[in-house]
């Protein structure tokens, strides 16, 4: 056995259970046997640093505890998220269940209004045509306008008529019309 | 393994068994795993951070992370590598945040000695450690925490951890021959350092 191969056992192995060869070399020769001492006096540190520091007493309780409080902690963590998260899409779904009812019912007034104004129209229509057509359930009011010719004309128009905002335009209902 | 198991039979479980019987309800099986790791963890760490309150603070936060995700454990793998795996991230973490901070345990034993805080003893001190054995371990963890990183972890793992080759090549994702190597060097290194300071 060699000083090389003496260093080597001795750096990977350390000083128990080392050969009989090795140790005779080791005794023998100084430098392996310098090497030897540097190596036992580590392996007692390093036997020293496993004891250099122990849990407080207190250590085994406090970790169950915090793990527990940190677990709930978590899990309410993710609990307040998804129920926040539940929250936004549902308020999310409520705005847009909101416009489509929003819709839906513009929809539908639009649609009454204009079945409104188509009879309220016809009524004043048949008014003018003829006397026998008129509905007699649909209360009328008579106004006399100037005709084309110049001549007056009375109109029977219906006594509540629902107009829009929208649908007056005022240069032909207030400048062509008078009342 | 019910939730009725009692303490004495948990005392008896592998730490496979006590991590299932933990995600089992056992309320005794944590508490179990803390009582055999903590000794060897807080020791662990505090001799990679050199400081013994926040190697407690990190020990409780590896032992809460492995209550956290004991359902992601898998029995295939040991259960000690697996929490000094947890415990070495959370140390070289920490190590990595002092750096920066440039107040590193190194830093202060060498360049402060009029700042020498090290608690080398506290739970479990060893009275009868003489002036020079303490003179000593502190050169020693000094020149230890003068090596690379990755020569350090070898080494605390192997040679103070007692962990073997391949467990200590699993908790750092390392061969079992880089692991040998890195044991050399870091002996070697160790060596030198130590003869310098003598």
């Amino acid at each position: 056995m060699n000083c090389q191969g003496v260093e080597q056992q001795l750096i990977d192995e350390g000083t128990i259970g080392l050969e009989a060869a090795v140790l005779q070399h080791v005794h023998q020769c100084p430098e392996c046997r310098k090497l030897y001492d540097e190596v036992a006096t580590l392996e007692q540190l390093n036997q020293a640093l496993r004891g250099a520091a122990r849990a407080p007493s207190d250590f085994s309780s406090k970790v169950v505890s915090a793990s527990f409080v940190s677990w709930i902690g978590w899990r309410a963590a993710w609990g307040l998220i998804v129920v926040l998260l539940a929250l936004v899409t549902l308020s999310d779904s409520s705005t847009f269940w909101g416009v489509q009812d929003l819709k839906a019912f513009w929809n539908d007034a639009d649609s009454s209004l204009e079945s409104q104004r188509s009879e309220s129209i016809s009524g004043a229509e048949s008014a003018s045509r003829s006397e026998s057509d008129r509905d007699s359930s649909i209360p009328y009011v008579e106004v006399k306008v100037k005709g084309r010719s110049g001549a007056p004309v009375v109109v029977r128009i219906p006594a509540q008529i629902e107009v829009l905002t929208r649908d007056l335009h005022p240069e032909v209902l207030l400048r062509q019309a008078s009342y | 393994m019910a939730q009725s198991t009692g303490l004495e039979t948990t005392l008896s479980f592998g730490d496979n068994a006590l991590i299932s019987s933990h995600l089992e309800g056992n309320e005794y099986a944590f508490q179990v795993l803390v009582e055999r790791y903590q000794n060897k963890l807080v020791n662990y760490i505090y001799n990679l951070v050199g400081d013994y309150e926040q190697a407690v603070d990190l020990g409780q936060e590896t032992f809460i992370r492995v209550f956290k995700h004991a359902h992601r454990y898998h029995a295939k793998y040991q259960f000690s590598t697996w929490i000094y795996r947890i415990a070495t991230n959370l140390a070289l973490d920490e190590i990595r945040r002092r750096k920066r901070r440039s107040r590193s345990f190194t830093y202060r034993l060498f360049f402060q000695q009029e700042e020498q805080d090290i608690p080398l003893e506290h739970d479990g001190p060893s009275p009868e450690c003489s002036l020079d054995r303490k003179e000593q371990i502190q050169m020693l963890q000094a020149a230890l925490n003068s090596l690379p990183d990755k020569y350090r972890l070898v080494f605390m793992l192997r040679e103070v951890q007692e962990l073997s080759h391949e467990e200590v090549g699993k908790v750092l994702k390392l061969s079992v021959g880089t692991v040998k190597s890195r044991l050399h060097r870091a002996k070697k290194l160790l060596r030198q350092k130590l003869t310098r300071v003598r």
